[in-house]
């Protein structure tokens, strides 16, 4: 984005900054691609940027103004919203035309990257009791978090509960609190893959089961939970329920038009396709029962395999079948063309093979077979804020790292919970954050987080010995001896839990007794 | 006083190349004789098992230390290679560095302008060691890099295609490379251009990997094993160490006789190959390398590798003494935090004991009784006394019955007697597999007769423990501070909470659910004698008040288990039992059923004992003892809570057979019924679907749909026949007791005793497979009906008819091949994730960081609050709290009243 930097005198600016907003008007000139509202930045010494400026508008001269930055004359009027404090360096930014600005003079464009869009806040807290008890809460120092406030809230209004017990029951519920507090040094990692890994054999192994629709096969039990920490590219059976917007939740007949948008029909869903090697062509025969079913008419057809970009072919179209034919003598070509156009999509979103509408609490929602998080969330019609994949690396890919983890918490719970098994789900946070705290999602295993460990030794005590001790050898690795691998390895305390800690006990000097 | 000792800590492990000078530098000697011993079976000079590379036969001294068997750690010899070997753990590499670099003036094939781009960052995680993960991937690009250009850019020559036959042969254009050829290139090498290659240039030089000199391992790393015949058989390494010299010798002979270039190949070849297998006998496109029975060698690299290998098998894991193992029973008269010690096992693990001038005496009396003392009670004598010396020197010597009086008037302060296990002693106790941290707990030892160990029942589920044959180990602890952390951190109160989910782990099995059930449900009277008997079991205060009825004394069951509550407990909920009555609206205290518990000031004033009160896992009695008492008081209660049952089931009489699976006719009839119907509507659905009259549910084809149709049908019916067992047996029934108490099975289980087995399936289908068309030959082909496909009408009373026999065998053989499965899938998940997640911990801000201080978390599971204190996750518990500030008002307002 096109933005600017603007030398300032000092006195008169802490004049405006007092005065916010204010309508201020410059002599300076903006070329036209200079859009609001934007961000600009202040510079006092010509060097260093103390303040990032808000402007909403700009104006051209005639409107009124309340300062002049000079007497001369003003060319444009800045509404000058907000200011905040920044420190910030020339060469932090790009600028427009030149290179190495060491000075400046007036003003200078540079090129910032544009903010990402701000992400609404989740559903606001609107509940009365909640904020008396929050007000409680900050005043008296307790720094409850949220959700006991909210779970308190819940009770007090089912059970109609006076006033003038709430600062009590805030008091007594810190004191539940601070007794269930983690002691420092726990080994809370070990903890968490033994709580994720001991109920693992009580898991279902069975693979398919039918899992809120009877239509929808989902992976589940054991094999699931062993997907999620492969951090899989895709996982066997993916998945989304698809929730719509207000307007079309309660329409059948708009939701199932939906879901004609949505449901990918390939070209051998509605037609049955014949070769003839000799001839370089291909016969597809539409089935006009088939192509009702799917509401697809013969254009949709047409149009899509005019998509395919070899220009070496020629389509002829009569009655129901459509005849392709490969002017190219390569039969691997052919070979090629034959299966894309197999392939083809005709209508809907790639990857979903199958869209199922159902009723719900009063609303309609699409089940899937198969996933493409971006396609569905552009879709028009479906509530973004509900709309859900259980495929997380798509998850990643699309709304980034901190929804990855979230997804990694909210499929491991459930496919626990699915199986009847109580597992705490901070150990579960604690296997997502893992997963997740490089930036990238991470498989538990030898190609992710264990592969990647800092310790030769523990590296060579998991998987793949051989290689790891040649290769550190190659390297000159040293291993610091932090971890707990090594540390048994070479028959060390571990330092974590009463390990972590030196405590000598000094007795004291006992004093001789005189006889 | 006890002197501190010094404690040294290792700082680091490097990791580096061995050069040919370093190899030769620390080689003792040179081995040039492929012998090892001589006729009179004495090593061999400069053979494989000469004296320089340790002993390992008592009576012989190291001819380079001088040491004996006990003190020579082995050294170092070398081997003189005639000609260069390509090490075969470098292949990749050597390919790689051949490729990225010019064959004429060694340069990597990149403009230096190119390459210091990548410097400073190869510098720093390379030469100075800090951490990077993406150093592999910047040395893969620039090898990648180089590796496509034709033309050195530095010299201008021009470059030949590299391609390797595996396992170890390099080709150039197609001509062979031989590895001193290879050897030559990588010496031109410059040193600055190593870091590029993924080399620390302070470390390792490229030509290292390709060998010269072979380093020797010492004798200690491959030893003779004598066998009892007198016969040696030598160590695998050994082997192929002689294989290595043999050929050696004969392609240096062969060299300096001036033999044809094709036999010194042949040999040199030869050569390779057994120095490949030397380090890897697994490599892939080489035959492994045969002990004369046939069986493969175990040489270097199999040592390390793999569960059996030396990482996982002796270094993460070690055998350890002082330990025990045997078959383990229950024993309800323990306390949970003791563990029952045969005395055999007892006389044979020991405790080391320091002597001071302040147990002296005892310890005396303790030695004098030998290493088997005879006493009609089991009294602790000692197997040895270890003598300390001044130079630190430990003297072991053992007690025999003979020398235990002169042994103990000789005891003196300081010297250390390996003392018998005694009562009281702190232990540690587990089964395998150990999946959690209460799989092995610290455990107070109680000697007894018999040959087994024993525990108390509740400890069962924390072990996952049976007693159908299990075994489990018992390790004594052999130093203060280990003994102390077990006792504060390990015992098994400590362990009554699970961290898995915030609940008892420890608690009420089986029986315990039962006989808790009898005592309490419908406030039973219980005349006074036998009361007492009960109470004789547990420890109480005082007794309830007794009521009188036709001038005998009886006390209430509920009476008697109050005695075993602490005095300010106060809580409601609803029992296990309510779940069966139905009830429209909850009448809380006032319940018919006596389904819902009402706990006031230690007094159980209404409701049911059962599985929602006391088991493990599920008792909301016991979780909120475990949580708000500490974890001595809630071991008391579960002691009391096992011993009480007991008791009562032991003195109330309980038993289950065949008779409580009677049902009057009707209801057979009823049951009939319903299973002849739901056989009438398959055959229907049969009909209809073979007549193209059932439409498919969406998304499915005509046959999964009457599948499905036809597998609800039958479910149907079996639920309504479960419904009608459960409606026409009571609560006088046992069997139902143990099911609607929670103790163990179902009502559905019943229903298969008394009712049907019903539809039997694998991978969640009816039974299909088999013959063409049939399931087995007693049907018609293309038979979809219920009993061809794996219906067993029968009940288990009944019996089965042979097909359906056989169904219920693959069913059941289903669920046996599953668990196998499983085991080993989840246990391998569970090691990944350990492996993964072993170095995490909260430091002092409540971070999770691992040990080398990432940071993972900012806040322990966003609230810092520890799972195993919390009350099922939540870090408050909600209704305590308001029970805690309102009082009784709190449940008022609970039930709706004002």
């Amino acid at each position: 984005m096109l933005t600017f930097i603007w030398k300032e005198n000092e006195s008169k600016w802490n004049e405006i900054i007092k005065k916010l907003p204010v309508r201020y008007g410059v002599d300076f000139n903006f070329p036209e691609e200079i859009t609001t509202p934007l961000r600009a930045y202040v510079t006092l010494d010509g060097k260093t940027i103390k303040h990032v400026v808000t402007i909403n508008d700009i104006l051209p001269k005639g409107e009124k103004y309340d300062f002049a930055r000079t007497t001369k004359g003003v060319h444009y009027i800045l509404l000058i919203e907000k200011v905040a404090e920044a420190k910030l360096n020339l060469n932090d930014f790009e600028f427009v035309g030149k290179k190495n600005v060491k000075y400046i003079q007036k003003i200078a464009f540079v090129n910032v990257e544009e903010e990402a869009p701000k992400i609404p806040v989740k559903s606001k807290i609107d509940d009365e009791i909640y904020f008396k008890l929050k007000e409680i809460d900050e005043r008296n120092g307790y720094g409850l978090p949220d959700n006991v406030l909210l779970e308190f809230s819940k009770r007090i209004k089912k059970y109609s509960i006076k006033e003038e017990y709430y600062k009590k029951i805030l008091e007594e519920a810190r004191k539940d609190f601070n007794r269930a507090t983690i002691d420092p040094y726990e080994a809370v990692g070990i903890i968490a893959a033994q709580s994720i890994g001991e109920p693992g054999t009580q898991l279902t192994l069975r693979t398919f089961h039918f899992a809120g629709v009877a239509e929808v096969n989902i992976t589940q039990g054991l094999p699931r939970l062993i997907e999620i920490v492969d951090a899989r590219i895709k996982p066997s059976t993916p998945t989304m329920t698809i929730y719509l917007e207000n307007n079309i939740r309660s329409d059948k007949e708009k939701a199932e038009l939906l879901i004609k948008k949505i449901e990918s029909t390939r070209i051998m869903d509605i037609a049955d396709l014949e070769i003839s090697i000799t001839d370089m062509l291909i016969d597809i025969k539409l089935d006009e029962e088939k192509m009702r079913k799917r509401k697809i008419v013969k254009s949709e057809v047409f149009d899509s395999i005019k998509r395919i970009k070899d220009k070496n072919i020629t389509i002829k179209e009569e009655g129901n079948r459509i005849t392709v034919i490969l002017e190219d003598p390569s039969y691997h070509r052919f070979y090629v063309l034959y299966e894309n156009l197999k392939n083809m999509i005709v209508s809907g979103i790639k990857g979903i093979e199958r869209a199922i509408l159902k009723e719900e609490n009063g609303e309609y929602k699409i089940y899937t077979q198969g996933s493409n998080l971006k396609s569905v969330l552009e879709l028009e019609g479906v509530d973004i804020r509900r709309t859900r994949t259980n495929d997380i690396m798509e998850i990643y890919e699309v709304l980034g790292i901190e929804a990855a983890r979230n997804a990694i918490i909210e499929e491991s719970y459930n496919t626990l919970k699915d199986q009847g098994l109580e597992v705490d789900i901070r150990h579960l946070m604690l296997v997502a954050d893992m997963m997740t705290y490089n930036g990238m999602v991470e498989a538990v295993g030898r190609h992710g987080i264990a592969g990647k460990k800092s310790s030769v030794l523990a590296r060579a005590a998991f998987e793949i010995t051989a290689k790891h001790l040649l290769q550190a050898g190659l390297l000159g690795e040293v291993d610091n001896l932090r971890g707990v691998a090594e540390n048994i390895i070479v028959g060390q305390p571990i330092t974590l839990g009463t390990g972590a800690i030196t405590l000598i006990y000094k007795p004291p000097e006992r004093k001789e007794k005189k006889r | 006083m006890i002197e501190p000792e010094v404690k040294k800590r290792i700082n680091g492990l490097k990791f580096a190349l061995l050069s040919p000078d370093e190899i030769r530098k620390m080689s003792a000697i040179k081995i040039t004789t492929a012998d090892t011993y001589d006729e009179e079976g004495f090593p061999i000079d400069r053979g494989l098992m000469d004296l320089h590379l340790g002993v390992i036969e008592p009576g012989l001294r190291c001819k380079t230390c001088n040491g004996t068997v006990k003190e020579c750690p082995g050294h170092y010899g070398h081997i003189e290679l005639a000609m260069p070997v390509i090490h075969i753990g470098y292949v990749k590499e050597i390919k790689e560095i051949l490729e990225a670099t010019c064959s004429s003036c060694g340069r990597i094939k990149m403009k230096d302008d190119e390459l210091q781009v990548y410097r400073p960052l190869l510098e720093r995680s390379i030469m100075n060691g800090e951490e990077s993960f993406d150093t592999l991937e910047i040395v893969r690009k620039i090898i990648s890099e180089a590796s496509a250009r034709d033309v050195c850019p530095h010299c201008g020559m021009e470059q030949h295609k590299i391609t390797l036959d595996k396992p170890s042969t390099f080709r150039e254009n197609g001509r062979k490379l031989s590895p001193k050829e290879i050897r030559e290139r990588f010496e031109k090498i410059k040193e600055d251009d190593l870091i590029f290659l993924g080399l620390n240039p302070n470390t390792s030089r490229p030509e290292w990997m390709i060998l010269t000199v072979l380093s020797v391992p010492p004798v200690n790393v491959r030893p003779t094993i004598t066998l009892e015949t007198g016969e040696r058989s030598e160590d695998d390494l050994t082997h192929k160490l002689v294989d290595i010299i043999r050929i050696n010798q004969r392609l240096r002979d062969s060299k300096d006789s001036g033999a044809p270039q094709l036999i010194i190949e042949d040999l040199w070849e030869l050569l390779q190959y057994h120095v490949t297998t030397y380090f890897d006998n697994q490599t892939s496109g080489l035959p492994p390398a045969r002990h004369r029975s046939g069986r493969p060698l175990k040489t270097l690299v199999q040592r390390l590798k793999g569960k059996e290998g030396r990482f996982r098998a002796n270094l993460s894991g070690k055998r350890v003494n002082f330990s025990a193992r045997t078959v383990i029973s229950p024993e309800p008269f323990l306390s949970i935090n003791e563990v029952g010690v045969p005395e055999d096992a007892a006389r044979e693990l020991t405790v080391p004991v320091t002597v001071t001038p302040y147990n002296i005496e005892e310890l005396k009396e303790i030695v004098k009784r030998g290493p088997n003392p005879k006493s009609d009670r089991y009294l602790p004598g000692a197997n040895y006394v270890i003598k300390i010396s001044e130079n630190g020197k430990r003297d072991r010597t053992k007690i025999l019955e003979t020398t235990a009086e002169k042994v103990a008037n000789d005891l003196d302060v300081g010297m250390i007697v390996e003392r018998h296990l005694m009562s009281g002693d702190v232990v540690l106790f587990n089964r395998q597999p150990s999946l959690h941290r209460m799989s092995m707990m610290a455990h107070k030892v109680r000697i007894m007769k018999g040959k087994t160990f024993r525990f108390n029942l509740a400890v069962c589920p924390p072990y996952n423990a049976d007693f159908d044959g299990d075994e489990m180990n018992l390790h004594v602890l052999q130093g203060e501070e280990a003994r102390a952390e077990a006792k504060v951190l390990m015992l098994v109160q400590e362990h009554i909470r699970s961290p898995r989910f915030g609940g008892p782990i420890i608690g009420g099995v089986h029986d315990h659910i039962t006989g808790l059930f009898l005592l309490t449900y419908g406030n039973p009277m219980i005349p006074r004698e036998q009361a007492l008997h009960i109470l004789s079991y547990i420890e109480y205060d005082d007794l309830p008040e007794p009521t009188e009825k036709n001038g005998r004394l009886y006390y209430r069951g509920k009476d008697l288990f109050s005695l075993i509550l602490p005095r300010d407990l106060n809580i409601e909920y609803k029992s296990a039992v309510c779940k069966g009555f139905g009830c429209s609206e909850c009448k809380f205290a006032n319940c018919p059923y006596d389904a819902y518990v009402v706990i006031r000031n230690g007094k159980l004033i209404s409701g049911t004992i059962d599985k929602a009160s006391i088991a493990a896992f599920d008792g909301i009695l016991l979780n909120k003892i475990s949580k708000n008492y500490s974890s001595a008081e809630t071991a008391k209660f579960i002691d009391n809570m096992t011993r009480l049952s007991i008791g009562v089931i032991s003195s109330l009489g309980f038993t289950t057979g065949i008779d409580d699976s009677d049902v009057p006719e009707e209801t057979e009839y009823e049951i009939d019924e319903i299973f002849n119907n739901a056989l009438v509507d398959v055959e229907r659905l049969i009909d209809s679907y073979q007549k193209g009259l059932l439409t498919p549910s969406p998304g499915k084809s005509l046959e999964e749909t009457l599948e499905e149709r036809i597998m609800k049908v039958l479910s149907d019916a079996q639920k309504r026949a479960g419904d009608i067992v459960g409606r026409h047996l009571g609560l006088n029934n046992s069997t139902v007791i143990m099911a609607r108490s929670g103790a163990r099975a179902s009502v559905l289980n019943l229903a298969q005793v008394i009712a049907s087995m019903g539809q039997q399936s694998v991978r969640g289908k009816r039974i299909h497979r088999g013959y063409l068309g049939r399931t087995l030959p007693h049907f018609k082909k293309g038979d979809l009906g219920a009993f061809a496909r794996g219906f067993v009408k029968s009940s288990l009373k009944k019996g089965m008819n042979p097909t359906e026999y056989f169904f219920q065998s693959i069913g059941g053989r289903e669920g046996l091949v599953d668990t196998a499965v499983r085991t080993s899938r989840s246990g391998y998940m569970q090691r990944r994730l350990i492996n993964a997640l072993e170095d995490l911990k909260v430091t002092e801000d409540m971070y999770v960081m691992d040990t080398s201080e990432n940071l993972i978390q900012l806040y322990y599971g966003e609230d810092g609050i520890d799972p195993t204190r919390s009350m099922n996750g939540s870090s408050v518990d909600y209704d305590d709290v308001m029970y805690r500030v309102m009082g009784e008002d709190f449940y008022r307002k609970v039930r709706g009243e004002k």
